[in-house]
């Protein structure tokens, strides 16, 4: 019978921390190459739509007019082609995985940049 | 007395055969407390002796084989890998190898050796959870709370390498998309250190005790030549004495590392377990040894051009045992048809036959020792 060992671990178990972390309060570090939410510079896209037609997911949408990008966090699989393909290099996969939290509401998991259809160059760059 | 009661005490104590014409048909599942898994049998019970088992799927169909259709090949691996929770590496793999094979494409070196790192990485993960669910089965909570802690450890080792915890989203056609640095794989070799002393202890702890030998040894046996006839695989064929494991194929890295088939005799539940319980620690070994020896260089090959016309077949070793990846082209981006010959559907018939004989309070035992993945059986 294995009592020694049990008995190691229930001694332990009295002395030490609990196993889980009071998440939220308590987050572990993202490691580097943790697979997170895909996030854009907006301000350097030029609109060339090279991400939204090599998204597997087709959770990327690239519009011409007016110029924007959207992004539906909930239908990306995190695959980083998008990353890959941008010309630019304006996405990053960010390895911090979004709280649940933060999709509270419907609209939340989708990120929406519009340019508005400015006559001037440098107009705001969308929320 | 009254005559109400007179009959109800004769009735009670008449010749069985009299009593109940025919056996009594007991629903189990698909949702039942120690069943963590979407499956339903008809139990066919004489007194507490199960006569047989009438097994009913279909509640978690997906239609994702269908899918293949829809999406490009290169595309469609994300889907594969999404068939199952727990062997989603390896499915994903699956089926990147029979494409791979179908564009007749050799993958880099340190591909091969990450995939069977991460095949290895799935397997513990996936036996640890298991170790996990029979224990909580058994009612012996504490073991099942130590077995998921270890798991956690396996898991951030996941994490750290190919960026998910539960789908790993590392396999590609012509590669993998992942490349952890060789620093990164030896100190994830040190946490799997770890994680291996105390899956020793906890194999130990399950193997001998006394409780845990009562509820599993000698129950739901299942003889060799049943298990090759009812055509088993995995740990449930192994079990039972017969000597197959499709990594001997020496797919990936297999056939350069080497590993040693693990058998059991007895066949019967205590069997299965003890050959999980040895294969985690042989996957452990395999892991140092790919690390030791991984080659440096690129870890995937662009996959150009259209697959040509034609079918092709991997078969890979999972934690459940033997699975069966079926691609055929017809020279479009989109396969016209791929199928997965799951190791749990493989399994279902030798189990019903395991039950045969056993007592009703050891069916949950029996059904949880083949560890049973109705998700990827369905698809
Ligand atoms: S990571 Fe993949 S799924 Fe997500 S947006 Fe980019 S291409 Fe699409
Ligand atoms: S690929 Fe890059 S530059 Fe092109 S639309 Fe997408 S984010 Fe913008």
């Amino acid at each position: 019978m294995p009592l020694l060992p049990m008995s190691r671990v229930i001694l332990k178990n009295f002395f030490s921390r609990p196993a889980t972390r009071l998440y939220p309060f308590v987050v572990r570090p993202a490691f580097a190459e943790s697979r997170g939410r895909i996030a854009i510079d907006y301000p350097q896209c030029i609109h060339c739509g090279a991400c939204a037609r090599r998204c597997p997911a087709n959770a990327i949408l690239v519009g011409k007019e007016p110029k924007s990008w959207r992004i539906d966090a909930f239908a990306c699989v995190t695959c980083g082609l998008c990353v890959k393909v941008c010309p630019k290099k304006c996405l990053r996969m960010d390895n911090e995985r979004p709280k649940s939290a933060d999709f509270a509401d419907k609209d939340s998991r989708v990120e929406s940049h519009v340019t508005p259809p400015a006559p001037e160059a440098g107009g705001p760059n969308g929320a | 007395m009254s005559g109400q009661d007179k009959r109800v005490q004769d009735a009670a104590h008449a010749p069985r055969e009299d009593f109940v014409k025919g056996p009594t048909v007991i629903p189990f599942g698909p949702q039942h407390p120690v069943l963590p898994e979407p499956l339903h049998f008809d139990l066919l019970l004489e007194d507490e002796k199960v006569l047989g088992a009438i097994p009913q799927i279909g509640y978690i169909h997906r239609g994702l084989e269908l899918l293949v259709e829809k999406r490009d090949f290169a595309d469609y691996v994300h889907v594969a890998e999404r068939i199952c929770g727990i062997c989603s590496f390896m499915h994903g793999m699956g089926y990147c190898e029979a494409v791979e094979s179908l564009l007749g494409l050799p993958i880099p070196d340190r591909a091969r050796y990450l995939r069977t790192f991460w095949c290895e990485l799935e397997r513990v993960h996936s036996h640890l959870l298991w170790m996990g669910l029979a224990a909580d089965a058994l009612g012996f909570e504490s073991l099942f709370m130590a077995a998921w802690r270890t798991r956690e450890l396996v898991l951030d080792v996941a994490e750290e390498t190919a960026g998910g915890r539960v789908i790993f989203g590392s396999a590609i056609v012509g590669g993998v998309s992942k490349d952890p640095s060789d620093e990164t794989l030896a100190r994830c070799i040190k946490a799997l250190a770890l994680a291996r002393e105390e899956v020793k202890r906890l194999s130990m702890v399950m193997l001998q005790n006394i409780t845990v030998r009562h509820r599993l040894e000698g129950v739901g046996v299942l003889s060799a030549d049943a298990a090759y006839a009812l055509g088993a695989v995995g740990p449930m064929l192994r079990a039972s004495g017969r000597a197959y494991d499709a990594r001997s194929l020496g797919y990936a890295a297999y056939g350069e590392i080497g590993f040693e088939t693990v058998v059991e005799t007895a066949g019967d539940c205590m069997a299965r377990a003890i050959v999980r319980a040895r294969e985690i620690e042989q996957s452990f070994a395999i892991m140092d040894k790919v690390v030791a020896a991984i080659p440096a260089g690129p870890v995937s090959v662009p996959a150009k051009g259209m697959p040509p016309k034609g079918e092709s077949f991997a078969r890979l070793e999972q934690p459940r045992g033997e699975v069966v990846y079926y691609v055929r082209s017809n020279g479009t981006r989109n396969l016209e048809r791929f199928r997965v010959r799951t190791p749990t559907f493989a399994n279902v018939p030798a189990m019903v036959e395991a039950m045969r004989g056993s007592s009703l309070a050891d069916v949950p035992t029996i059904v949880l020792t083949i560890d049973p993945c109705i998700s990827c059986t369905e698809r």
